[in-house]
């Protein structure tokens, strides 16, 4: 009795320093958590830090996002969470009926509760909608008139596709504003944007295919909802009247084992285990023979993250010359040159590609483009000096505005910058934000 | 620094445990003593210090107390050693307050106000100061001899398992421990570690959860909520507040287990009680204790007149009150609860309804097996009992509520929300708060764990969790359990934030 007693203790007190130690020299591998947070970066201590009590929380931040078998520990406890209470600790994560799992800003922006962008005035809203479709339908215009062929994809929302599936209304909900779809595929129409928008081709197809468009533990659509979807584009962008595209052929649908995204939401759970959806279908994408003469053209798609389901299926470098992702409008992928737009001569870029596709969810539309639209607008009408002289002229007037510089000291001072940036920052927000003001050739008609 | 959090449970504990279990017996009150500094001026840098000079003056004064040769003399020097603990607790708690109401009044008046700087309360007086004056008192009264070494003095008043949230220990009570303990024995270790386990438990995986949603309906508009969102609310509460300091002292008694020390308990099942007086009994006793002995009874206790023993009683709960929070709720809780004892006293409802229980009852001295003394099916329980228990949880979950919202505005529109009895749906997101299966389901978990003693296998349940000696099968089990729960409990202090212990404050 006396042994086992001696030994659970000694196990305990062995258990608790392997766990120390694991914390600092991770010798056993642990599966990673899933999705974002903040690690708090280890605190420094000094004398002045302790005394104070500034420096203790924040080594307990630190070592509550380090101890050892700290991943092991947070997935048991998501799993005890959702096995028990059918809850998630992700904030980020909506679990609604039929085990079906949401991205909260898709269920929020569904029942109007928390408006994504949200605004007081529904008018102004639907005037930024407006000017932003005039905008794209003036770039699409000018590329037009350099080759380029411009237009939008808009795939599903898994809150419009599956709104059978979405929980109870938790919330109080404030039907305030008009929402991006379907107010966008609207105005595309009426100033005649190229855009598919798919999202509404498989509301209608939904209850006739026998695949699941997007998985229950997915946020993007399925693979094989991916794969059909960007054949159609691809027959799209040859209709558009742009450079020939090499065909491809889909093979017979098949059942496997889940591959990524198909249950993307189900991972940022972040439990122990991964709960359990139907098997999934895919279908494989081979190429047609090439004709000889055919040239392969290039693309950039700017867009969200439905664009890497396409990625996974497709085999892009024999589809296309290059295929550049401009993930929302910043990091790139897949271009061997550049890893961010910021390093990317822009006239140069939209006078080589045959395509550009913008590619942006339901819920994503709001910041349809991510700002690319206006740069793109700017680039190919005005030089980098003729934007300098502008954003000069603007900066000279808001250094004569008394009221308007000592709000900047302030706001340069909370930010921690010198005035002359807030200055340059301000100038550059209204350049890209209200470029109408300021430069007469990017002036769209109502 | 509290109990639960990574760095206590994963860093200060084991590196604590494996030099207290190394070190030769007569170092390690100085190894408890250097831990408990560490533990302490972890959270409370500035004012440590402060503490060791009191305990360390008031180590002196009472020595100096017990050499003096004259009754006179022992009482001054008794009159300065509580000087100096009271004084301390009356500066920091009590000032800031007294100076508010006295700058309300000269507001009033029309005399403008006293200019101060307001003083922080350092964490965790209230108990280290009654301990100090239990020492002093026991001393002086003559029930112990003082202690003859300073640092068993300060192990005894800063001793971290107990340090900061009770159960507040007498000094008669552990004054052998300290000097002179048992050497250690593995299986009270592992005792004491399932005893840890479960008060973590209690905390994390039940008093937190259920206070997020509370904070959340209580941090939101009262005068919009409906009287069952309320009603769940103020029942919620009064979950947390025992889940939660229950769950501290288990921790405190695991903990003091482990290192060879046996605290007293602090709570026996007080959500049975039939009568306010009774809910005393079982309701942080160390304090009821402390109370009792050390005001109640100097105040002349039950001695002098029915109408005095009143006056005793309600002097007794004010102080109780002002002694759980400088405010006026606080006040006005001690004030209500006084009321309900003498009108207990007053109607006889307090008489207990079968033999009366053994006041020095504790759990760990208790024979095994012992007859549940509140069984629905034993010949001494009684439907009237039944109705008595639930009115009594009542007038107890009610009291909460001026125990929780310090705003006596807020509090009152709480209250009038909980008494209106208008159950229409309002479609608030407080309303929507308590709609959370977890809240719910744990809530459920927590109102049957604590009526479980109610039934006679609760009854069993209990003895066999608290105090049974495991077989070497069933102590694997309950061990790899526990391990469990460890793992668990430390899994949700890093995937929420939320757990603050609500006892700290006082």
């Amino acid at each position: 009795m006396h042994r086992i007693h001696r030994t659970l203790c000694l196990i305990s007190l062995t258990v608790l320093f392997l766990a120390m130690a694991q914390g600092v020299w991770h010798f056993i591998p642990m599966r990673g958590l899933r999705g974002i947070w903040v690690m708090e970066e280890a605190p420094r201590l000094t004398a002045r830090g302790f005394h104070d009590g500034s420096w203790q929380p924040q080594m307990e931040k630190y070592l509550r996002g380090h101890f050892g078998f700290n991943e092991a520990a947070i997935r048991l406890y998501n799993q005890y969470v959702f096995s028990g209470f059918h809850r998630t600790t992700n904030k980020g994560l909506i679990i609604g009926r039929d085990g079906y799992l949401y991205e909260r800003y898709f269920v929020e922006d569904h029942y109007e509760s928390r408006m994504y962008k949200y605004t007081e005035k529904p008018e102004e809203l639907l005037a930024g909608f407006d000017l932003e479709a005039r905008r794209l339908a003036l770039l699409q215009r000018q590329l037009a008139e350099r080759g380029t062929t411009l237009f939008v994809v808009i795939p599903p929302g898994k809150d419009f596709l599956y709104p059978e599936h979405l929980p109870a209304r938790d919330t109080l909900t404030r039907p305030l504003g008009p929402r991006a779809y379907p107010e966008y595929p609207r105005l595309f129409d009426r100033y005649g944007v190229n855009y598919v928008d798919i999202l509404g081709w498989f509301l209608q197809l939904k209850e006739c295919v026998d695949y699941d468009i997007m998985m229950p533990l997915g946020t993007h659509w399925s693979n094989i909802a991916a794969t059909y979807a960007f054949d159609s584009i691809l027959r799209y962008m040859q209709g558009l009247g742009g450079a020939a595209i090499r065909p491809v052929q889909l093979g017979t649908p098949y059942v496997d084992k889940t591959r990524q995204p198909d249950d993307d939401l189900g991972r940022l759970l972040n439990t122990t285990f991964i709960p359990r959806q139907k098997r999934c279908q895919y279908v494989d994408v081979t190429l047609a023979p090439a004709e000889a003469t055919q040239q392969k053209p290039g693309m950039i798609t700017v867009g969200d993250s439905f664009f890497w389901t396409i990625s996974y299926n497709y085999p892009l470098d024999s589809l296309f010359r290059y295929a550049h992702y401009w993930f929302y409008n910043s990091t790139i992928y897949f271009d061997a040159e550049h890893d961010n737009v910021s390093q990317v001569d822009l006239r140069q870029t939209l006078d080589d590609a045959d395509y550009i596709m913008l590619i942006y969810c339901s819920g994503q539309l709001y910041d349809l483009g991510n700002g690319f639209i206006v740069n793109a607008l700017l680039a190919l009408n005005y030089s980098d000096e003729e934007i300098a002289a502008v954003r000069d002229s603007i900066s000279d007037n808001i250094r004569a505005d008394e009221h308007w510089l000592g709000y900047l000291r302030e706001k340069a001072a909370n930010e921690g910058i010198d005035l002359d940036q807030a200055i340059y920052n301000d100038a550059e927000y209204l350049i890209h934000t209200r470029p109408e003001e300021f430069f007469e050739k990017v002036k769209t008609k109502n | 620094m509290v109990f639960s959090s990574h760095i206590f449970l994963l860093y200060f504990l084991p590196v604590f445990l494996l030099v207290y279990f190394l070190v030769r017996e007569r170092w390690r009150n100085v190894v408890l003593l250097v831990a408990s500094i560490v533990f302490y001026a972890w959270g409370a840098p500035d004012f440590v210090l402060t503490l060791l000079a009191s305990t360390v003056a008031n180590f002196y004064l009472v020595r100096a107390m017990e050499k003096a040769r004259t009754v006179t003399a022992k009482r001054l020097w008794c009159a300065a050693a509580l000087t100096v603990s009271l004084g301390l607790l009356a500066y920091f708690k009590y000032a800031n307050f007294f100076v508010d109401n006295v700058n309300a009044m000269l507001t009033a008046l029309g005399l403008g106000t006293m200019s101060w700087t307001h003083v922080l309360l350092p964490i965790g007086i209230s108990f280290f100061t009654f301990q100090s004056v239990t020492y002093v008192i026991d001393t002086y009264r003559g029930v112990n001899r003082p202690m003859e070494r300073l640092t068993d003095y300060v192990v005894y008043i800063i001793m971290f398992p107990q340090l900061i949230a009770g159960p507040i220990v007498r000094y008669n009570e552990i004054a052998d421990q300290i000097s002179a303990r048992r050497r250690l024995r593995w299986d009270e270790c592992l005792q004491g570690f399932y005893r840890f386990v479960i008060g973590l438990s209690k905390k994390v995986l039940v008093a937190d959860v259920i206070g997020r949603t509370v904070d959340v309906v209580l941090g939101g508009d009262l005068a919009t909520l409906d009287s069952g969102t309320a009603w769940v609310t103020i029942a919620a509460y009064t979950m947390q507040l025992y889940f939660d300091f229950s769950g501290y002292s288990d921790m405190a008694i695991g903990l003091g287990r482990i290192m060879g020390f046996r605290f007293p308990e602090n709570f026996d099942n007080p959500y049975i009680s039939t009568s306010v007086t009774e809910f005393w009994r079982r309701w942080h006793i160390t304090l009821g204790t402390f109370m009792r002995n050390y005001l109640y009874i100097p105040l002349g206790g039950n001695r002098k007149g029915v109408w005095r023993t009143y006056l005793n009683l309600w002097v007794v709960f004010l102080l109780s009150g002002l002694w759980h929070g400088a405010g006026w709720n606080f006040v006005l809780w001690g004030a209500y609860h006084g009321f309900f004892l003498v009108l207990e006293r007053l109607t006889g409802w307090n008489q207990p309804p079968q033999p009366q229980k053994n006041k020095n009852f504790n759990f760990q001295l208790a024979p095994q097996g012992r007859q549940p003394q509140f069984s629905i099916l034993n010949s001494h329980f009684s439907l009237l009992n039944l109705i008595k228990v639930l009115l009594t949880f009542l007038v107890v979950m009610v009291g909460w509520a001026l125990f929780r919202i310090e705003n006596l505005g807020d509090c009152w529109t709480f209250l009038t929300r909980l008494f209106a009895f208008d159950f229409t749906p309002t479609q608030t997101h407080s309303q929507f708060s308590i709609l959370n299966s977890q809240f719910i389901v744990t809530l459920i978990a927590a109102l049957c764990f604590a009526f479980v003693t109610l039934v006679p296998w609760g009854r069993k349940l209990q003895q066999w969790v608290y105090y049974t000696d495991y077989s070497p099968r069933q102590h694997i089990a309950v061990w790899v359990a526990a391990g469990l729960l460890f793992f668990l409990c430390v899994g949700a202090l890093a995937a929420t934030d939320f757990s603050p212990f609500i006892y700290f404050r006082f």
